[in-house]
Parts: structure tokens; sequence; C-alpha cells
């Protein structure tokens, strides 16, 4: 007995106590197919960016507007094309009785106007009472008791405070207008906003219509096959052949919004994707067994379809709805951008833009945060529907 | 005998492929009395599944039943509409498939898959069902069964799948249970673990049974009662004694040859039936089985036999019945099938 290894326990040979179908106890507690597909996207970096993206977007769209001091129709002439960065000139002064008198302002160099702002940044408003000498192509302002000539004979524009040139004193964010304003003076973020809002309206009607007339419509006509099918799919043929923007300039002509119209062009067409993906997938589940055994069973055509097929082909749904979004909020906005869209003053990311187009030398700003929400709600749907096919596929599980 | 449930005459089935119709059963008779264990034996592609197919009108796309009648309980399944149909599957007719791993949906609980079944046709509340199912559970022996029912079929081995769909066919105390080849796709041991359960459920049920099979072993355990298709014809009909100890067929008796036998004297050669089974596109104009019989005369090959029974000849007792020309009053003798 010298291998410890050999030793035995206490009363070895009794004999074992058999349970009955030991075998058949599960070892592990399972993860739910639901908790796999959600391990497995969190593990993919630009999906899990992709939707805290969409979460962020959502949340901004509703709670934003609410939030904001600024509608998206009130005009401020005054203060418009603001920028949401600038330089600002400091001019300071000891006025008779000794108390310092400090002015902040800076110069928007697309308009030639100077807009007093505090030390923080935050906006104050517009300078007045230049006096403007056309002939030397500059305008004298008198500001804190100084001085101030805004030079635009040359480009860049320069600024005098007593004759001598003065340098700005550093970039300063916009704290009253984040985005800064447009053309009319209107807050660009608050705008962009409501311009979330009608992206993310556009995104729910394609769902829906993805969800109860593409799934639906595949599912019968996979389903029921042969004849049935055939003429189906041709309807489906027939209405995908049509472009889009015909769609929309027909429906203007009968109704009036131009955003009825883009909602309705996308509710009538958005679904045939979705039926035709959904069709082929019901095509190859229609032959498993467990439809046979439900058949069987009793269960009729309808039953069949909705709780037996369609939770199958749940995968592709998801992954054609995530890539079926950005594609609507796009043609949304390009739609708008030619000018088909929402009618003013309510905006769209595809009216800021094409408003943004025209004065896009001048203020960049105005094209830059519209073409950023949309090119970045594209990569976010696009990163989640990728990271969602990986995540559905049931050959990576692990 | 107690009364007969099910009496199909003459069915048959074609297959239309672009080749032409697949002539997948031609002429099948049968009957099962309530409470029988009725058993279908033949090859691969000889027509037993397609048989029980057409009986409950679940043909894929191609089928097509050209003629015969399939009397349930009086009502002829082929004439009543589909609405009629579906009440009755899975109610008085229940069918336990081949592959339990394929046959239960991925995306659904087993529990609620049983309970659907019960809804379906009971029309009672969930909790009901849910009970009913727990009861199912128990009765087909799924250890832990309150626990089991929320589970999904993933988490389920083979064998355990398969009593989920006996449960499954169970849940409404069918009349007739239908089995094609259930215990296939398990393993040795769980296949007796699930034959056992099925015949001690018939038992004390007392609903009838048509056990399709390729295998011999499973047909002399369970049944009471056994048919011998080939060539989507009827070959050969006995009890199971019978079947075993005087089989008339040549076809019966070379597959009882072909069957391994571990007690058989050392080195034994199995003996299989030569040859494959004809093409059912074009099947022979005669016995299906001629081309492959060793025991084939040119009667044979010209028409198909009639059935014989007990009245054309002295060979066959009470109740078998078999196809084949060898019976036939002036037929030669020959070993073994007609001495």
């Amino acid at each position: 007995m010298s291998n410890p290894d050999m030793k035995l326990t206490e009363n070895p040979w009794a004999l074992l106590e058999l349970k009955a179908d030991a075998a058949e106890v599960i070892a592990s507690p399972a993860r739910g197919y639901w908790g796999d597909v959600w391990a497995r996207l969190r593990a993919r970096k630009p999906a899990m960016v992709g939707l805290v993206f969409i979460v962020l977007l959502i949340l901004a769209a509703v709670f934003g507007p609410m939030i904001s001091p600024y509608s998206y129709f009130e005009q401020n002439l005054k203060l418009s094309n603001i920028q949401p960065i600038f330089n600002p000139y400091t001019v300071s002064t000891t006025d008779e009785d000794g108390t310092p008198e400090t002015a902040h302002f800076f110069l928007n160099a697309g308009n030639f106007n100077l807009y007093e702002v505090d030390a923080r940044g935050a906006l104050i408003g517009l300078i007045r009472g230049g006096r403007k000498d056309m002939a030397m192509r500059r305008t004298t302002y008198q500001i804190a008791g100084q001085a101030v000539v805004v030079d635009y004979s040359q480009q860049p524009t320069r600024l005098f405070v007593d004759d001598v040139e003065t340098r700005p004193g550093g970039w300063q964010w916009n704290k009253t207008y984040w985005f800064g304003t447009d053309q009319l003076g209107r807050d660009v973020l608050v705008r962009q906003l409501y311009g979330a809002r009608i992206s993310l309206l556009v995104a729910f009607v394609a769902t829906i219509v993805n969800f109860f007339i593409g799934v639906l419509y595949g599912g019968i006509s996979g389903y029921a096959g042969g004849r049935v099918d055939a003429v189906m799919m041709r309807i489906v043929e027939v209405i995908a052949t049509i472009p889009l923007t015909l769609y929309v300039i027909l429906m203007m002509v009968v109704l009036q919004s131009g955003l009825i119209s883009v909602v309705l062009a996308i509710g009538t067409v958005f679904w045939v994707d979705m039926a035709r993906i959904v069709r082929g997938q019901i095509l190859t589940l229609k032959q498993s067994d467990y439809v046979d055994a439900a058949r069987t069973m009793g269960a009729r055509p309808g039953r069949i379809i909705v709780r037996h097929l369609l939770p199958n082909a749940v995968g592709p749904i998801l992954v054609t709805l995530t890539m079926l979004i950005p594609s609507a909020i796009f043609i949304e906005s390009f739609m708008s951008f030619i000018g088909l869209g929402v009618t003013p003053p309510l905006a769209s990311w595809g009216t800021l833009t094409s408003n943004a187009v025209e004065t896009m030398r001048a203020y960049p700003h105005q094209l830059l945060f519209p073409a950023a929400a949309i090119s970045l709600t594209m990569f976010a749907f696009n990163f989640l529907g990728d990271g969602l096919r990986d995540a559905l596929d049931p050959r990576l599980r692990k | 005998m107690s009364h007969t449930l099910l009496n199909v005459t003459n069915l048959h089935t074609d297959f239309e492929t672009s080749r032409g119709d697949v002539k997948a059963v031609r002429g099948v008779s049968l009957s099962v009395a309530a409470g029988e264990i009725l058993g279908i034996v033949g090859e691969s592609g000889s027509g037993k599944s397609v048989t029980c197919m057409s009986i409950l009108r679940l043909l894929k796309r191609q089928g097509r039943i050209r003629a015969g009648v399939a009397e349930f309980e009086g009502r002829d399944l082929m004439k009543l509409s589909e609405r009629e149909l579906s009440d009755l599957r899975g109610n008085d007719i229940a069918v336990i498939f081949q592959d339990p791993m394929s046959s239960l949906n991925p995306t659904l609980t087993v529990g609620e898959q049983v309970m659907e079944t019960i809804i379906r046709h009971r029309k009672t509340s969930r909790a009901a069902a849910r009970a009913r199912t727990i009861e199912l559970f128990k009765l087909v022996r799924i250890p832990a069964a309150e626990t089991r029912v929320d589970a999904y079929p993933h988490e389920f081995s083979g064998g355990m799948r398969q009593r989920a769909m006996i449960a499954i066919a169970l849940a409404c105390d069918p009349k007739l249970l239908i089995a094609d080849e259930p215990t296939t796709a398990l393993d040795v041991t769980i296949q007796r673990q699930i034959l056992g359960l099925l015949k001690d459920i018939q038992a004390r049920m007392g609903m009838a049974i048509l056990l399709i099979t390729h295998d011999l072993g499973v047909i002399a355990e369970v049944c009471d009662r056994v048919m011998v298709m080939y060539g989507g014809m009827v070959m050969e009909q006995a009890s199971v004694h019978r079947l075993f100890e005087a089989p008339r067929h040549p076809y019966t008796h070379g597959l009882l040859a072909s069957v391994p036998d571990l007690r058989a004297a050392h080195r034994a050669r199995l003996q299989p039936i030569a040859g494959s089974p004809p093409d059912m596109l074009r099947p022979p104009p005669g016995c299906p089985f001629a081309p492959r019989c060793a025991h084939a005369r040119s009667q044979c090959a010209a028409a198909v036999p009639p059935l014989f029974g007990p009245d054309d000849t002295a060979l066959l007792k009470s109740g078998h019945t078999a196809r084949c020309w060898l019976l036939h009053a002036d037929a030669p003798k020959a070993e073994g099938i007609n001495t």
C-alpha cells in the first residue's frame, strides 16, 4: 500500500444505490436561445457601438426637443448663421468712473457681422450701430469706448481696434447654440433632433410594414407555394420595379404634405425585400419535420406559419430589418434633399443638408451636422445588422 | 376480436415527377382492429410510410392518391374536408415520426408543443393543458416532468425527445397511433426503452398502433399482426407467430434470413437478398419481387400474383394471406415455401 492513489474509502464494496434515469439528468443549466444571442452580440464591439448609438439617438429624438429652449420654427434673423465654434476678440477699457469695461465679441466671417458674447461663450447678441463704408469696404463699431473696424476689403477679413490690427483670443464653443444656427437664425441642434424624429418615424413605419405586410405576405406566399406563390411573387416584382421617386411624386399629386407622401410611399413598397427573404426562408423551413409533425397533430396553416415557421426565420428577418431601416431613413433624407420630402419649417436631415449645401462654403458646419447624423445612423444600423447576423448564426454557437 | 377501427381498401398513391409517375403504393388493403398492434415491415421504398401518410392525406406536394378508400370508424378519410381532417389528426389519429431530432420545433418549449395539441383539440384552458402535459410527461417517464415542461428541445437527449413526441401523440387519447419507425434514429438501449414504453402505454390506454419498421426484431417484440410490403404491395400478412413460424412468401423468407442472429453457429454468414428493389417509375408487370426471387417462374414475371388466402390453399391458416404464385394449386413444389 505504498501508492496513495490506491487508498480505499470507508466501506468501499457496499452496493451502490441505483437511481433510475440518472443518465438523463441534464448536467448544466442551459442558457436560452436569446441568452446565447445576446452574449455573442455583446462580444462584437462594432455592433454594440451601433446599438448604443441607436439607443442614444432614440432618447435624444424623444426627449431632446422637450428639453431644448428653442423650437424648430422660431426664427431670430439677428442671430442667423452663427457657428458652433468661434474665436472671440476681447476689448477692454476703463471709463471715467474707473470701472473696467470688457467686451467679448466675435466676427462672423460669412456675413462680416460682430456678435457679442460673454466670457463663457454664451451669445449676448448682434452688435448694431456700425457705420458701413461701402467704398472702403469696412464697417466701424463703437465697442467699450473704442473704435472697432472690420475691414473686409481683402481676404481674410481683418479687425482693427483703435487702428491696431487685433488677433482673436482663442477658440471657444458656442454655449447658446451648440450646433450653431441656420440662415434664419433657428437652432440647428433642435432642428436636427426634429429631423431625427422624422427619420425614426420613417424607420418605425418601415419596421411596421416589414413586419405586418412583408413577413406575413412572404410567409403566406412561401407556405402556400405553387400557383399562389407565383402570383404573389409577380405582384412583388411589379411593385419592386417602379422607382420610389415616381411613387412619391404620384402621391404628392393626391396628398398635400410631403412627409405623408414619403411615409406612405415607403409604407406601400418597402416590404417587398422582406417578403422575398421571408418567402425563401419559409420555402426551406416548411420541409422541416416539425412542420409535418404539427400538421399531423391537426394544426391549421395560420398557426403553423405564425407559431412554427416565422419564429424559426427570426434571424434572417431581424438582419433584413436592421439593413432595411437605414435604407428607409436614407430614402427619406434623399427625397427631402431633392425637395420631395418634408415641408418647411419642419426639418428632416435631408432638408437640412440640402439647405446647407447652398451655403456650404461660408458655413460648412450647417452641412456637417446633418450629414454626420445620416452617415453615423447608417453605420450604426449596418454594424448592428452585421453583428446580429453573426450572433444569430447557430453555427457559431460554442 | 374487437371491431375494426381502420379499414383501407385498394389504396393507390403516385408521386408525380418530371420523368413520370412513381407508383409508390399499388392497391394496398389493410385493416386495424381497435386495440391491436399491426406492424408493417419492408425495405426502404417499399411504400410503407407512404401508405400511412396517404391514410392521413399528409403527402408531400407531388403525392397523389389515385384511388382507394380509408374508412376510420365508418368515415372515409379520403372524402373528408381538410378542416374535418385536421380536427381528426392529433385527436383520433396521432403520428410519431422517425426522427425526434427534427420533429420538434426548436423555438418552442417542449411543453408548449404538447399543450398546443391539447388546446387545439380539447379547447381547455392553458392551466389545464399544462397539468395534462405534466401528467403525460410522467406517463412517458420523462424525469422531473414539472421542470422539463419548460425546456427547449435542444436541452433534451434523443430518447427524451422521442418520449416527448410520444407525449404529443398521446395528448388527446388517440384511438389509432401511427408510429413511423419510432426507434430507427435511436441507439439500441434507448430503442428497447421506447418500445417497452409504447407497449406499456398501449396496454394501459388500449389504443391501436400501426407500427412501421424495417426491423423484424421490433415486430417480433411488440406486434400482434404483421404485414410485409414490397414494391408498393402487400406481400404477406399474418399474425406474428404465423409469420415467424411459417412464412409463405419468398420475400419474407429472405427478410428473416437476413436478420443477424447472435446465437447462430460461429462464422455463419448473413444471407442478404440479392439485387435491389424495382424502379417504381416503371414497375415490372409481374410480381415485383420476381427479379430477385430464387424461386421465380415465368408466370411470376408475367402477371402480378393475387393475394392468396386460407380459402385458396391449405398452406395458409386463418388470417394469413400471401401474394405468391407458388401458392397456386398447380404450382410446383419449392423447398421451404409451399412444402
